[in-house]
């Protein structure tokens, strides 16, 4: 037992009245490693975790990537990966020590008492197989098939879905994200555990629904007596949804206690440099007085981008046949010089076909895109030049938008070579030593490949090609939402800098809110291929006009958290 | 917040040694992975047949000289693969076949290779209708067997080495160019190829920077693969008569004059068959050693053998 007394004393506190058989999960000094291969001294993952979860609570566990947080979770569940092992440690479940069990009873075990939902619904359900089958797999072995379609049935109205029958003849890519996630908690309840592992359940969901399905898990806990234990990343679901918390670094239990308290007052220094990140405890970034309103046409000479009544369809094939999704639906937006605008929506709302129509990504059906006051289309071969140099774009996924074949060095030169065909070799290697300046990547990062960067770092490289071809418009499509919260932060920052160093113009599209609230003054609502709302960011987010905003802003997570 | 400016690599966890956020890359394994055994084989086989092809001329023997005083000859170790029914020395004979039959396969293979790989880059790149028709060339041309067709075009036009190779090059560039194509169809999706379409590169500068060094790899094996079906279609001329016409020799042609004397004397066939075998094995496991060198990345052999 190295656990801190001040933990156990507040373990004490939270589960005092309770007796103590209400303890669903307790976990003792749990050390998780690598399966030892010859040749290679395994360092534990996770090193010395203790938790407590007691039924009808929720317990948070909050952490980087790389912290441990879901390995842990995936030892209580006995769901390791082959190469990793537990290696030292007690987990007790629902009153039984597993890690005393045999291996064929510890699963019998795990499977009547564990019920896990993991991040991404689509990838935990079998694309192949109907929902019916699904859940019939996850009900227990020997269930009569007239026993499991009314369990099943059961199942999905405990869940929330409203339409059983159909839900249960469809396929997951028939149903939405929303859906699939609440179907495979659906699955996760089918042997009536005792304890719900749910990791970043809703990581991968709008925030809109991501409130409903924490609504229905939190009312499963109270209904079903559940203990949940809710591993995120997200301090605003966790400071909403437990009333426990722990949070990991680095394989190990920084702190502990109530979550009020520890979100509160933050003893330890990763706690509260972990909230220091977080988007909404940002000071907003507020760089222009000069600036103008979003709606009224400004002069032409100041306007850099306008987009006019565009309309983009797709043509989405599925098992009805093809249907025509309208992507954008006759939007128009001004791009002033020197503005940040934010371009918020939820996924389907039409904003990266937006961004992607201003680049020159992808074509409209109808509209017109103006740079300069030229349709982009009519341009002569120096004005798309120009336009091509001016106007670029940072991707959302660091992972894909860098070749993994080429270095640091060779992807900043592609864009110098094409742009500034003058360049002499040494002038090139300058340009490219200035921009991982610039982003605040070492030089010696110049020879590395992708492989070899962080998600952090790789975004740095993303910003700085999008700089080498010294654009005065940076269109960046969720650059931080693949990272963690405090790389997060500090890209962030990094793109109020560079907009104050290079005159910057940004149109910034996210879905977080928070994020478009720290770096945009100049917001934009999307929905479903038009604009629902625009105008200043402080204002449409105290006082938001349309309902859907005005729910778009009461899903945020963790608003009482960041106002505090 | 002074924390957060002491931790200067986004993301600690991922120092030099490559371990990203969310997958573990081993630098180590990657690095240790090669051809195998299997390829090291087919590589020395490939290496020892070429050689041979290439320096056996320098010891002087006459592929065409005949000695009627020494018909028909066991092995032995004036004749190391013996006489045939002229009295040509059939291991001189399996050295310079060797060279028109690698010869041609190299040619052939090169030629195919390149063909598919402009005409699938082609068809990655532009999209539509030049896509299209690439395809349905490519269709059309897998329609019909290329035995056939070689065998009506060379009867036709007569069999120098140009109408061989060309024959050989329409019956496998459809390999290079399906396997290429559906590789680069997704590489030029990938975002980093976006990314150099707004920095303004043109299809050619993405072709060069992005496309080609990406499906370098599978050009290798499929080069290979190309490699060992011309070999074994320009064998099949050969025995044919179709191909490379007596007396020079050819080693199709010189199985199909010794099926003959198979009999009395089986060498005069079995060599050069054993050369056409170790040549097209040495290729295959070449090739099967390359693609497993690149398991993990875009293919398999299976993928890559339909």
């Amino acid at each position: 037992m190295t656990a801190a007394p001040r933990m156990i004393t507040l373990d004490a506190e939270l589960l005092g009245p309770e007796p103590a058989d209400d303890r669903v999960l307790r976990v003792d000094d749990l050390t998780v490693g690598l399966r030892p291969v010859p040749g290679d001294s395994a360092e534990p993952i996770v090193d010395g975790v203790s938790l407590r979860v007691a039924a009808g609570r929720a317990v948070g566990l909050v952490g980087e990537s790389g912290s441990g947080k879901t390995l842990t979770a995936l030892a209580v569940a006995g769901l390791l990966p082959s190469a990793i092992q537990v290696v030292g440690g007690r987990i007790e479940l629902a009153d039984r020590e597993l890690t005393g069990l045999g291996e064929q009873e510890a699963r019998a075990h795990l499977a009547a008492s564990v019920g896990v939902v993991f991040q991404n619904p689509t990838a935990s359900l079998n694309p192949r197989m109907r929902i019916a089958a699904q859940l019939r797999e996850a009900l227990p072995a020997g269930t009569s098939r007239r026993r499991a379609r009314e369990r099943s049935g059961e199942l999905l109205t405990a869940v929330g879905i409203a339409d059983v029958h159909k839900t249960l003849g469809a396929f997951p890519h028939e149903l939405s994200g929303g859906l699939n996630q609440r179907v495979v908690i659906a699955m996760a309840l089918a042997r009536d555990p005792k304890l719900l592992i749910a990791d970043e359940p809703t990581t991968a969901l709008d925030v809109s629904v991501q409130a409903q399905v924490l609504d229905l898990i939190d009312e499963l806990r109270e209904r079903l007596g559940l203990g949940v234990l809710l591993v995120s990343h997200d301090i605003g679901v966790v400071s909403d949804r437990t009333d426990h918390v722990y949070v990991m670094s680095d394989g190990r239990i920084v702190e502990s206690g109530p979550t009020t308290q520890v979100l509160g007052d933050p003893h330890h220094a990763y706690t509260r440099q972990l909230l220091a990140a977080t988007p909404s405890r940002l000071e907003p970034v507020r760089v222009a007085e000069r600036l103008l309103p979003v709606a009224e046409p400004a002069s032409p000479v100041a306007d850099q981008l306008e987009v006019r009544d565009v309309r983009r369809a797709f043509t989405v094939r599925g098992s009805a046949g093809r249907a025509r999704h309208v992507a954008l639906d006759g939007v128009d937006l001004t791009v002033t010089k020197g503005q940040a605008i934010g371009l918020v929506g939820e996924s389907g709302s039409g904003k990266t076909t937006l961004a992607r129509i201003i680049v020159g990504l992808e074509r409209v059906d109808s509209g017109v895109v103006f740079y300069e006051g030229n349709p982009v289309a009519r341009h002569t071969r120096a004005q798309r030049r120009q336009w091509r140099r001016e106007v670029q774009y940072v991707f959302q996924d660091p992972y894909s938008s860098l070749d993994p074949r080429l270095t640091v060095a060779q992807t900043l030169r592609e864009p110098l070579e094409i742009n500034f065909p003058g360049l002499s070799r040494g002038e090139v290697a300058a340009r490219i030593d200035s921009l991982l300046d610039e982003v605040e990547l070492p030089r010696s990062f110049r020879d590395r490949h992708p492989s070899e960067l962080s998600g952090g770092q790789r975004q740095r490289v993303g910003i700085a090609r999008a700089l080498a071809t010294e654009p005065s418009v940076i269109i960046a499509d969720e650059p931080v939402s693949a990272l963690d919260l405090s790389v997060q932060a500090r890209i962030l920052r990094l793109l109020a800098r560079l907009r104050i160093e290079r005159d910057l113009t940004y149109l910034f599209i996210s879905h977080d809110l928070a994020v478009v609230r720290y770096l945009c003054e100049d917001l934009v609502v999307l929905r479903e291929g038009s604009v629902v709302e625009r105008g200043r960011t402080d204002d449409v987010l105290e006082r938001p006009e349309s309902p859907y905003t005005r729910a778009l802003v009461d899903a945020i997570p963790g608003r009482g958290f960041a106002r505090s | 917040m002074s924390l957060v400016q002491v931790t200067e690599a986004d993301g600690g966890s991922a120092g030099p040694a490559s371990v990203d956020a969310e997958g573990r890359v081993d630098r180590r394994r990657l690095r240790r992975r090669t051809i195998g055994v299997g390829g090291w084989v087919g590589a020395g086989v490939l290496t020892g047949v070429l050689v041979t092809a290439l320096i056996g001329p320098l010891t002087g023997g006459d592929p065409l000289a005949q000695n009627f005083d020494a018909i028909l000859e066991a092995p032995s170790a004036a004749h190391l693969f013996g006489t045939d029914e002229l009295g040509r020395d059939v291991f001189v004979r399996v050295v310079f076949g060797g060279r028109t039959a690698l010869a041609i396969t190299v040619v052939s293979a090169v030629v195919a290779s390149l063909l598919g790989l402009v005409l699938a880059l082609a068809g990655a790149l532009y999209g539509g209708w030049v896509d299209a028709l690439t395809s349905r060339l490519a269709d059309v041309q897998l329609a019909v067997p290329s035995i056939v067709l070689a065998i009506v075009v060379l009867s036709f036009v007569g069999n120098s080495f140009v109408p061989i190779v060309f024959v050989l090059v329409l019956g496998s560039w459809v390999l290079t160019f399906r396997v290429i194509r559906g590789h680069a169809r997704a590489v030029v999706q990938q975002q980093y190829v976006e990314a150099a379409r707004v920095a303004g590169a043109g299809r050619l500068g993405i072709a060069r920077r992005h496309l080609v060094p990406s499906v370098l790899p599978l050009l290798a094996v499929a080069f290979t693969i190309n490699a060992s079906s011309a070999l074994l279609l320009e064998s099949s001329l050969g025995y044919l008569g179709l191909g490379v016409q007596p007396p020079d020799p050819d080693w199709g042609q010189m199985v199909a004059t010794g099926q003959a004397q198979i009999f009395t004397a089986p060498w005069i066939a079995l060599f050069p068959g054993l050369a056409v075998v170790a040549t097209a094995v040495g290729l295959q496991l070449l090739g099967d050693g390359l693609a497993e060198r690149f398991v993990g990345g875009p293919v398999t052999r299976r993928g890559l053998a339909r």
